[in-house]
């Protein structure tokens, strides 16, 4: 946990009447979790939209943050300085948000080889136990031949013309499957790529309701 | 790290350095470091950024819809889970939104098995159901039923789903018997399903509950966020790929693939409220199909349809031609989808 007390709030400060504020808050009082919410959710949502760079994931910092505050309201009483705890467990949701992006950012480079339809066929790639797991549950999702014909190319590293004739299938079939197997995976794991958005779309509907 | 992590925050590294930093991050001998660095950057002067009004809105509801009828206990906590990504909530949120742009359409139905409909009277009350209102108990095979509400329920076998005037202008109850997949029609009355000691509270829209053994409950999520709870009130939150086993005592979440997970109802096809576009996505996925539609305009027309997965395809596309007015053709895997369609 952070050490709270050389980190005071400059720039928003409590409000006037917030120890009345909190003691409605403590018994549920919705209204009063409003008010102090939007006093303070400028300064987490803006702190962590800087850092991030993405409204979505600053939305959710300051929702994770919140909920926490109004699940624990009962531990209010004990708390001297509000503003304080607040930000240190919105501190300590920057910190996970950061070490997500890392492992995002992990995962991304490790895989960028195999999604590429322009690189040569990756050979078995070092990829860490979870990305490797995620990497699985995105080839679930691919239809077997699909499936099939990916794991020819990328993993063991076959030409077109080897599973072409493996399969008995033309070399052009080999490549339409292919390339829509690698489109499929980057929607899935949502790789930026032009003209993608119908597919991950349609890959998400697909998802739900069928 | 001190130093490429001022460089990230002031704006002024480079994608290498922006790397490195990430990989320096990963490292959980840096961690304290990282905890470090926050705070003291937390204070300092950096562009703000106004939060949309809306978005603040929606989640101050949200956050308050979780109030539950004991606090919680202190010690728990919620993990986030490293795989259901913010942008993954984007691009949901960009389907709802998508969503709610289409209209409201005419519902098909076309199965050979007998079906309970409660046709889609939002708002309304169903008090004049003989309590207890048995929405569904039939010979075991897989039926899909609609709620007043709009959301859509596939029953697995002989599960049995229960609501005693249970919609209310402030929430919507319903109790499950055997195992459901639930795809919740968004609302701002919260939607929970009791399976033994069990509540399921719904803050997103999809997922999935046995409850076959009342002692042992499983939850998987494939859409959204939801709360479950158990009689001592502890609770845990899942999201998308995340299961729950919920017994006498423990709540045991697990990470799963939900193609194993739901078996069960992967041969279904619900469509609710989908553009033409992604309703034929879906089948031509499914079926291996090229699809192309002689006007670009009609892929937008919205759909609300089920099948049980045994029509033949043929059947499947006239319906979804059929809705909007349109027609179409099958030569070998092609489907073109013609006619001008809604407008």
């Amino acid at each position: 946990m952070f050490d709270t007390r050389q980190n005071i709030a400059v720039k928003t400060l409590p409000l006037t009447d917030e120890n009345e504020l909190l003691a409605r808050v403590v018994e549920g009082d919705e209204r009063a979790f409003g008010t102090i919410f939007h006093h303070y959710r400028r300064k987490i949502y803006s702190y962590a939209f800087h850092l991030s760079g993405d409204a979505v994931q600053a939305d959710e910092l300051v929702q994770e943050t919140f909920l926490k505050v109004w699940l624990h309201r009962e531990k209010l009483p004990q708390i001297l300085r509000f503003d304080n705890y607040l930000f240190t467990i919105a501190r300590n949701q920057v910190f996970d948000m950061l070490k997500k992006m890392a492992k995002e950012a992990e995962f991304r480079k490790q895989i960028a080889g195999l999604l590429d339809p322009e690189a040569n066929p990756v050979e078995d790639q070092l990829l860490s136990r979870e990305n490797e797991l995620r990497l699985q549950h995105a080839l679930d999702q691919l239809p077997p031949r699909q499936r099939l014909i990916f794991t020819l190319s990328r993993h063991q590293g076959m030409k077109h013309e080897e599973i072409a004739e493996q399969l008995q299938i033309s070399r052009h079939t080999v490549k339409t499957h292919l390339v829509q197997a690698l489109k499929t995976l980057r929607s899935v794991l949502r790789f930026p790529a032009d003209g993608l958005l119908p597919t991950l779309l349609l890959l998400l509907t697909h998802h739900l309701c069928s | 790290m001190a130093y490429l992590f001022r460089r990230y925050v002031e704006k002024t590294g480079t994608p290498g350095e922006k790397e490195e930093l990430f990989h320096l991050i990963l490292n959980a001998e840096h961690d304290d470091t990282l905890r470090r660095l926050i705070a003291e950057t937390w204070n300092e002067d950096h562009p703000s950024y106004p939060q949309d009004k809306s978005r603040a809105d929606s989640i101050l509801r949200e956050i308050l819809t979780h109030r539950a009828s004991e606090p919680p206990p202190a010690a728990s906590t919620t993990t986030r889970p490293p795989l259901p990504s913010a942008s993954f909530n984007r691009s949901l949120r960009a389907i709802l939104f998508n969503r709610r742009a289409a209209s409201i359409l005419g519902i098909v139905l076309l199965s050979s098995l007998t079906f309970h409909l409660f046709h889609r009277s939002k708002g309304s009350s169903i008090e004049h159901l003989p309590p207890p209102a048995v929405a569904a108990q039939t010979p075991p095979a897989d039926r899909c039923i609609t709620l007043p509400d709009g959301s859509k329920i596939l029953l697995h076998k002989s599960a049995r789903l229960d609501y005693q005037s249970g919609f209310t202008t402030k929430t919507r109850e319903v109790t499950l018997h055997g195992e459901a997949y639930f795809d919740i029609h968004k609302d701002p009355r919260p939607f929970i399903v009791h399976t033994g000691a069990v509540r399921t509270i719904v803050l997103g829209t999809a997922f999935n509950i046995n409850a076959n053994n009342e002692r042992d409950i499983v939850i998987t999520v494939t859409k959204g966020k939801v709360k479950v709870e158990n009689a001592k009130g502890e609770f845990s939150i899942l999201r998308r790929d995340e299961q729950l086993l919920a017994d006498s005592t423990h709540l045991k979440k697990t990470q799963v693939n939900l193609g194993v997970a739901l078996a069960w109802k992967k041969t279904w096809l619900l469509f609710n409220d989908v553009t033409m576009r992604e309703a034929m996505d879906t089948l031509a996925r499914r079926y291996h199909l090229n699809v192309s539609f002689a006007n670009p305009a009609a892929e937008n027309c919205p759909v609300t349809a089920t099948f049980n997965g045994e029509e033949p395809l043929g059947a499947i596309v006239n319906v979804l031609s059929k809705i909007n007015n349109m027609d179409f053709t099958i030569d070998h895997d092609h489907v073109l989808i013609k006619g001008e369609g809604c407008k």
